[in-house]
């Protein structure tokens, strides 16, 4: 036993204060992300329960007594805004249910069938993501207006779908690959037709993806500026626009109301991606894997 | 009556062809179980049956009617499957009423017949449950039940019991095989463990390589296997095979082990007529050995021990003859020890003969 | 695996048609349109490689492609390393992780429209509460509408803060892929922390690192809402993107030929920088990386 290294015994004491060091800036980090993160959120949230000559103070109070005169306003004054809110909604859930039911089909097909074509086809949906949406615009514009789409929900609604449904796709097919496919076959086997089996087998046990799928439709078509802005004027004109057109007209005493506005666009979509998280983590990885 | 017609199946994928011109028949009622090593191609004749996989060449027929191109529902085929594939999302009674849900049968009959099938399998305190809350057996027999409920022409098992442990799998095995004798089911029972093709079926068909090795009841399999692969592969412990050469001296047989060490047979012996100038392979189960002279065991050979594995109150003796290992099964009673010398007896007529070249069996 | 029957194809009909009438087939027209003169109401006239030329000689454009180089390399590679470091930060323990994540993730829920609202209150010079606590330090007018470079950068700034969700999940999840026992083998073998994230954390998350590279210089190519709607572009066209530059031709000038040739630039240097961080991944695949 001579030649073994003996154990020396480390100064406990300096280690401790080393660990309570670690400790203290790790939560200062922690701290610092939350700040970052949700500061300007709950910045404009707070706002808009402030009376309007507070809005503006600085430092900013952080205790106050709340107004709901924003809101009374919001509803009274500004009767443009509710509107929006609905075709934002339409626009919304419009474009998530067209883009997961394409999705949920392709996907299903892409996950349990095989042959050249679709193989080829992968990179195709792959490198269709990497054109820049703004490029479509051009020719679609005119062909949207000769249809007399323009200004109306439809044009949103497959634009947005479209812009997601290549990689729902792969989401949907990295998550029914999972499901083992003696499921499919014991399906057959029981006599399900191809329809039965994709939405009484695979379909409720790849709910997540779906739901990851809708999250990230729905986000994106609830806040999109660029072709809402493009393809709507008047009665298909979602929030984020006439948010942006209110922001850059406002006077002095409207601040207060667009912050009450801002909050009733942000709140439901941020809550509902809080809550949701689980499924946006899982969609994520499942579509940035399959590339 | 003849249930089902194979008929020259081919299966190819791509270029690569897995099941080379099999033919067989199942008759009503028959238990005919598929044997083979891994990857001998079991499951891809059980899943062509099945109309899961398509069949590249040949006929299927049932009844007489071709069907290769019908769907497995309309083949009126139920299959259980190695890992269950139970629907994760339904309880135990949905699993096993689905098809029945999907063939639009009443809710009131449905139920009625889950509990059928339920009680006979002894699960029905188990209808409300998920699958994942049940455990290796009660999910196997749900399985079954599923495939039961349906009254299908034709039962599919594919390796059903190979994710249990040994215990439950020797009692499913028995639970199946009495489930057999009350429905009288024709089925197709596919499986790599020679035990359970011995214990379940009415026919053996023994699979190698996409060819067929042998087909036949079990005792046709273990007592004439037709070549030598059958030889090793049914039956455990394994069949010992040694090369050797048989030459006749004096009007008497000798069998000479190819490392030295001698067959003493008694006179009058009779052998198949021998190939290769008498150079062939010899098998005998190790059953068959014995070490004390039993009335008919005539025929002797003399070895050293080598190993012994004792099995409770058998012994497996593993004996060096020449260059050859033998190994023996016989009873324990503490009478061995290792490198002992040793004399085995046993009856010529358990002696199977292979052609060493073509690996047949001679006579 | 099944072969595709005529009911399969069906199924793909609903996504492939999307894509193509929606976005394969305009890339298409677009590339004919930058070879004709159009605007709104006349026809096209073949005018050859006319608008790439206009294009490439234009100075604005040159701006915008310097701006677009500028900001997207920088929102991409800080937005890089904060992920990192955030993800270390979290692979090292978390107390709360679903509120912690839930308020990580908020950013993300938020449109480019009120963040840019936001950030614009609270950056304004004399009145916003980040401007004047900057300008509080002593750090003079904190006066970005005048100047493209501190507005180019209040454009990082509000794009890191949209995106950096996105890229920390993918980064986080690829470090949470590592098996914790390679972790319990370094112990054994004495690494300390430090060396623990340098000699595996790091290296075994690059594949992740690639794939968030390559999501995030193709998305931040696109930048448009955030330029558009803190400077327009402005002051005199100096804090254009390209995406700016195209809707500008486009839709103020109703010169569709020269914007789509700028669409067809910005197609090209798209797929340019993602074909090398593909080309990259491919290696590492090829060096039989698993
Ligand atoms: N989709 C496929 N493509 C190519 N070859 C295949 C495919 N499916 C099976 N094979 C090959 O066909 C042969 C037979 O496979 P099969 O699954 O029938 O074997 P098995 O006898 O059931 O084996 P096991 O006991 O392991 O289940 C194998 O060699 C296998 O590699
Ligand atoms: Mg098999």
């Amino acid at each position: 036993m001579t030649d073994a290294a003996s154990i020396v015994l480390p100064n406990m004491a300096a280690r401790r204060v080393a660990g309570t060091v670690r400790a203290i800036v790790r939560t200062l980090l922690f701290v610092l992300i939350i700040v970052w993160s949700a500061f300007p959120i709950l910045y404009v949230v707070l706002s808009s329960f402030k009376q309007q000559k507070e809005i503006f103070k600085y430092p900013p109070d952080i205790i106050f007594t709340p107004t709901f005169e924003h809101y009374m306003a919001l509803a009274t004054k500004w009767t443009g805004f509710f509107p929006t809110m609905a075709n934002s909604l339409i626009v919304a859930v419009g474009a998530t249910l067209l883009a997961c039911a394409a999705s949920i089909l392709s996907g299903f097909v892409y996950s349990r069938y095989a042959n050249r074509f679709l193989a080829g086809s992968v990179l195709y949906l792959i490198a269709i993501r990497l054109l820049p949406p703004i490029v479509v615009t051009l020719p679609l514009f005119p062909v949207v207006d000769a249809l007399k789409l323009s200004d109306t929900h439809i044009v949103l609604i497959v634009l947005y779908a479209t812009f997601w449904v290549s990689l729902c796709t792969m989401i949907m097919k990295t998550f029914i690959d999972k499901i083992p496919r003696t499921l499919d076959e014991a399906a057959v086997v029981d006599g399900a037709t191809t329809m039965q089996t994709l939405f009484r087998v695979i379909m409720p046990l790849a709910l997540q993806g779906v739901a990851a799928c809708a999250i990230f439709v729905f986000v994106f078509s609830w806040n999109e500026y660029l072709f809402a802005l493009i393809f709507t004027t008047q009665h298909a004109k979602t929030a984020p626009l006439i948010i942006s057109e209110v922001m850059d007209a406002v006077s002095g005493t409207n601040w207060g109301v667009l912050f009450a506005g801002v909050t009733v666009q942000l709140l439901p979509v941020t809550l509902l991606v809080m809550l949701a998280q689980r499924f946006l983590i899982a969609g994520l990885t499942a579509g940035s894997v399959k590339g | 009556m003849v249930a089902i017609n194979i008929d020259r199946f081919v299966k190819r994928y791509g270029a690569l062809e897995v099941v080379h011109d099999i033919s067989f028949d199942i008759e009503e009622g028959e238990f005919l179980v598929l044997v083979g090593p891994s990857g001998c191609g079991k499951s891809t004749i059980l899943r062509m049956v099945a109309g899961l996989e398509e069949i590249s060449g040949g006929e299927l027929r049932m009844q007489g009617v071709r069907v290769n191109e019908l769907s497995p529902k309309e083949r009126q085929v139920a299959m259980v499957f190695q890992d269950y594939a139970l629907y994760p999302h339904m309880s135990v009674e949905q699993n096993i009423g689905f098809s029945l849900e999907l063939a639009r049968v009443p809710k009131a009959e449905r139920e009625a017949q889950v509990k059928r099938v339920a009680d006979i399998l002894q699960i029905g305190h188990l209808l409300e449950r998920r699958p994942r809350e049940l455990s290796g057996g009660q999910r196997q027999r749900v399985a079954i039940g599923r495939a039961m409920v349906r009254k299908p022409q034709l039962f599919l098992f594919d390796e059903p019991l190979s994710n249990l442990d040994a215990k439950l799998r020797a009692e499913m095995r028995g639970q199946i095989k009495r489930l057999h004798q009350t429905l009288k089911t024709t089925s197709m029972y596919v499986t790599h463990d020679q035990l359970e093709a011995m214990t379940l079926a009415d026919r053996i068909i023994c699979l190698f390589d996409g060819h067929i090795a042998q087909m036949g009841t079990p005792h046709d399999l273990f007592d004439r296997p037709a070549n030598v692969f059958v030889a090793e592969f049914i039956g455990s412990p394994t069949m010992n095979i040694v090369p050797i050469t048989a030459s006749k001296a004096e009007g008497r047989t000798v069998l000479t082990l190819a490392g030295g060490g001698e067959v003493s047979l008694p006179d009058g012996t009779a052998l198949p007529s021998l190939t290769n100038d008498g150079n062939v392979l010899a098998g005998i189960r190790p059953e068959h050995l014995s070490d004390t002279p039993t009335p008919g065991a005539t025929a002797r050979i003399e070895g050293v021990i080598d190993m012994l594995e004792p099995l409770g109150s058998d012994i497996l003796v593993t004996m060096q003859v020449g260059g050859a290992t033998l190994t023996a099964r016989c009873t324990d009673k503490g009478q061995f020890q290792a490198g002992q010398n040793l004399t085995l007896h046993f009856d010529p007529a358990r002696l199977h003969l292979f052609d060493s070249k073509t690996q047949m069996r001679l006579g | 695996m099944r072969r595709l029957n005529p009911a399969a194809i069906l199924m793909l009909v609903p996504t492939h048609l999307l894509l193509l009438v929606v976005i394969a087939l305009p890339s298409i027209y677009v590339f004919w349109l930058s070879l004709n003169e159009s605007t709104y109401g006349s026809d096209l006239t073949f005018v050859g490689l006319d608008n790439y030329v206009t294009v490439l000689t234009s100075s604005y454009f040159w701006r915008a492609a310097l701006n677009t180089l500028i900001v997207v390399n920088a929102v991409v590679y800080i937005e890089l390393l904060i992920a990192i470091g955030m993800a270390a930060l979290f692979l090292g323990g978390v107390r709360y992780p679903k509120i912690m994540f839930a308020i990580v993730l908020m950013p993300y829920a938020i449109s480019e429209v009120v963040g840019v609202l936001v950030w614009k209150i609270m950056l304004n010079s004399g009145s916003g509460v980040l401007a004047r606590t900057i300008e509080s330090l002593g750090f003079g007018m904190f006066n970005w509408s005048v100047s493209p470079p501190l507005a180019l950068s209040v454009v990082t700034l509000i794009s890191i803060w949209h995106h950096l969700p996105f890229t920390f999940l993918l980064i986080y999840a690829g470090m949470l892929a590592i098996p914790k026992s390679l972790y319990e083998a370094a112990r054994i073998d004495g690494a300390t922390p430090w060396q623990e994230f340098w000699r595996i954390t790091l290296p075994l998350t690059i594949p992740a690192i690639l794939i968030s590279l390559i999501f995030r210089f193709v998305f931040a190519f696109r930048l448009f809402s955030e330029v558009w709607l803190l400077t327009a572009g402005g002051p005199a066209r100096l804090t254009e993107v390209l995406a700016v530059y195209l809707y500008q031709s486009g839709f103020k000038y109703g010169e569709f030929g020269t914007a789509s040739a700028t669409g067809w630039l910005m197609v090209i240097g798209s797929l340019g920088v993602a074909s090398i961080y593909l080309w990259a991944m491919h290696r590492r695949m090829l060096k039989g990386n698993d």
